[in-house]
C-alpha cells in the first residue's frame, strides 16, 4: 500500500511540475488561449450565420454551438504525441534508454501524454469552457446520467486517441518514419470523428463509414450523449462500442509490439 | 543577377537531394494532397446543405479559401523551413556561416532551404481556385484576371510577412518568433469564410489587426462583384497594395533583425 502511495505521490510531482513550466510561458498561455477561443467563436458565428433562428435536421443553433464548444474542449484532451515521440526517439537512438528504464515503454509514453492532457485540460479546456459559458452559453447537459456517460466516454476516447498514436509509432520500428501515416490517419480521423460536424449532418454515405470506424468515439460519440442525441437506450451500445474497439486496439498493439521489439535496430550511439 | 543563377542552382542541388528518396518523396506529395483536399472537403460538407452562407454561394466561399491555401503554398517552399530553421542557426552559431559567404544572408537560407514538397497543393489549389470562380461566374476580363494576379502576389508577401517577422524576432528573443508566426497563421484561418458573418469588431481585427480578410475576402468582393457591407469602399481594391507592403516591410524587419544579432556560438 505504502508502494502505491509513494508512486502516486512522485507522479504528482512530476505532473505539478509539468504545469508550472508550462505556465511559466505566460505569454505563448494567454496566446494560444485566445486563438483556441477566437477558433471556436469563428465556429460560433458560422452556425449563426448559416442556421439562424431556423433548423436543419432538428438540429437548433443552441445545439450546434454547443456541439462545436463541446468538440474544442474535447480536443485539448486527445493524446496523439506518442508516434512523433517514438519517431524522434528511434531516429536519434535514445530509444535505447526508454527500454532500460524500469517502467514499461508504453507507460512512459501514455504518461507523458497524460500529463500533456491534463495540462492543456486545465489551462485550455477549463478557461474555454469558463468564457464559452459566459459568452456564447452552451445546453446543460440532457441529464446526470448523460454528463457521467459522456465523462466516461471522453475518458475512453482519450485512451483510444492515444492507442491509435501509439499503434503509428510502432509501424515506425519498420519504416523509420511515422509522420507520414500520421498525417494520413490524421487526414480521415478528421472526417471519420464528427470534429466539425455531428455524424447526423453527414452526407449519408459518409455516415454509414463513419458510424463503423473507431474515429467517432474521439469526438461523436461522447459529445452525441452529453447533448442527449443518444438517449439512454442506445447507452449501453455505445460504451460495448467503445470497449471493443479498445480490446480490438490493446489486441494490435499487443501483436505489433511483440514482433517489433525482435526487429528493433539502433543506429549510432 | 549573379545571384539569382546562385540561388536557382541551390535550389536543383535541393531537389536533386529530395529525390534521392523517391518514395519517401511522392509519398509526401500524395498525402499532403490528400489532406489539404480534405480540408475543402470539410468546407464543402458543412455548406452543402444551406447552399451557401448568406449571399455567398458554396463556390464563392471556397474560391476564399483557395486564394488562401494557393498563396500560403506559393509562399511555403521559400520561407517554411528557411525562416522555420533560423532558431536553430542562431542558437547553433551557424548563423554564422551564411553571414560570411558572398550572397546576402536571406537569400542563401532560403535557396539551401527551399522546399518542393509544396508542388501537389500548389497544382490543386490553382485548379480548386480555377473550378471554384468559374462556378462562381467569374468574369475572365484582363482587367479581373489582372487584379487575380495581384492578389495572389499579395496573399504571398502577406505570408511571407508572418514568417519574416518570426524570424526576425527570432534575432530579438532568440526563440519563440517561430511560433508567433504560427499563431498569426492559424488567425488567418478565420478568413475561411465570408468575414461579414463576423461582428464589427471581429471584422475590424481581421482587416487593421491581423490583416487577413485582406487577403481575400476584399479582393474576392472585387473579383465576384460582391455587394457586401464595407467599412470602407475602397478596401477591394487597395488590399492587395497593402499586403505587398507587408511583404516589403517583413524583408526591411529581416535585415534590421540582422543589425541586432550577436552570435552566440564559435
Amino acid at each position: 500500500m505504502s508502494g502505491i502511495v509513494e508512486t502516486l505521490r512522485t507522479y504528482t510531482a512530476f505532473t505539478l511540475c509539468f504545469l508550472k513550466a508550462k505556465f511559466i510561458y505566460r505569454a505563448s498561455f494567454w496566446i494560444s488561449l485566445s486563438i483556441n477561443f477566437l477558433f471556436l467563436l469563428m465556429q460560433v458565428y458560422l452556425w449563426k450565420a448559416l442556421l439562424g433562428t431556423g433548423s436543419l435536421a432538428d438540429t437548433t443553433v443552441n445545439e450546434m454551438i454547443t456541439y462545436v464548444v463541446m468538440a474544442s474542449v474535447i480536443r485539448n484532451i486527445l493524446l496523439s504525441r506518442a508516434a512523433l515521440t517514438i519517431e524522434d526517439r528511434l531516429l536519434s537512438g535514445d530509444i535505447v534508454f526508454d527500454f532500460i528504464r524500469p517502467l514499461s515503454f508504453r507507460v512512459q509514453l501514455l504518461l507523458n501524454d497524460l500529463g500533456q492532457a491534463l495540462s492543456s485540460f486545465l489551462l485550455q479546456s477549463v478557461p474555454l469552457m469558463a468564457a464559452a459559458l459566459v459568452f456564447v452559453g452552451i445546453n446543460p447537459p440532457e441529464s446526470l446520467i448523460h454528463l457521467i456517460a459522456f465523462i466516461f466516454l471522453a475518458i475512453g476516447g482519450m485512451i483510444i486517441s492515444f492507442y491509435t498514436s501509439y499503434i503509428i509509432g510502432l509501424v515506425a520500428f519498420y519504416t523509420m518514419k511515422a509522420e507520414y501515416l500520421e498525417w494520413l490517419i490524421g487526414t480521415i480521423n478528421t472526417f471519420l470523428s464528427g470534429r466539425y460536424l455531428p455524424l447526423w449532418l453527414y452526407p449519408a454515405w459518409l455516415r454509414i463509414i463513419a458510424e463503423i470506424a473507431p474515429f467517432k468515439l474521439m469526438y461523436y460519440t461522447p459529445i452525441a450523449v452529453y447533448m442527449g442525441r443518444i438517449p439512454l437506450s442506445e447507452l449501453p451500445a455505445a460504451l460495448l462500442t467503445m470497449f471493443v474497439w479498445l480490446f480490438l486496439l490493446i489486441g494490435i498493439e499487443f501483436l505489433l509490439w511483440k514482433k517489433t521489439t525482435n526487429k528493433l535496430v539502433v543506429q549510432g550511439g | 543577377m549573379g545571384n539569382l543563377s546562385t540561388v536557382f542552382k541551390l535550389a536543383y542541388l535541393n531537389l536533386r537531394t529530395q529525390m534521392e528518396y523517391r518514395v519517401s518523396f511522392f509519398i509526401w506529395l500524395g498525402i499532403k494532397l490528400l489532406s489539404y483536399g480534405s480540408e475543402y472537403l470539410i468546407v464543402w460538407m458543412i455548406l452543402d446543405r444551406f447552399k451557401g452562407i448568406g449571399t455567398w454561394s458554396i463556390p464563392e466561399v471556397i474560391v476564399l479559401w483557395a486564394i488562401l491555401q494557393l498563396s500560403y503554398t506559393l509562399a511555403g517552399p521559400f520561407l517554411f523551413h528557411s525562416a522555420g530553421r533560423l532558431e536553430q542557426h542562431i542558437v547553433k552559431g551557424s548563423l554564422d556561416y551564411f553571414l560570411v559567404q558572398p550572397i546576402h544572408p536571406l537569400v542563401n537560407l532560403i535557396a539551401r532551404n527551399f522546399s518542393w514538397t509544396y508542388s501537389s497543393q500548389q497544382v490543386m489549389s490553382a485548379v480548386v481556385l480555377v473550378i471554384a470562380l468559374n462556378a462562381s461566374g467569374f468574369d475572365w476580363s484582363l482587367a479581373r484576371v489582372s487584379f487575380l494576379v495581384l492578389t495572389i502576389l499579395g496573399g504571398i508577401s502577406f505570408y511571407a510577412f508572418t514568417f519574416l517577422i518570426g524570424a526576425s524576432l527570432n534575432f530579438r528573443m532568440i526563440s519563440g518568433g517561430r511560433e508567433f508566426g504560427i499563431n498569426i497563421r492559424w488567425l488567418m484561418e478565420m478568413t475561411q469564410y465570408p468575414i461579414s458573418i463576423y461582428p464589427k469588431q471581429i471584422q475590424a481585427f481581421l482587416t487593421f489587426v491581423v490583416p487577413a480578410a485582406m487577403l481575400n475576402y476584399y479582393p474576392a468582393v472585387y473579383l465576384l462583384d460582391k455587394s457586401a457591407e464595407l467599412l470602407h469602399p475602397s478596401l477591394p481594391l487597395i488590399s492587395p497594395l497593402v499586403e505587398i507592403a507587408l511583404g516589403i516591410i517583413g524583408v526591411r524587419l529581416f535585415w534590421k533583425g540582422l543589425d541586432w544579432y550577436q552570435s552566440g556560438g564559435g
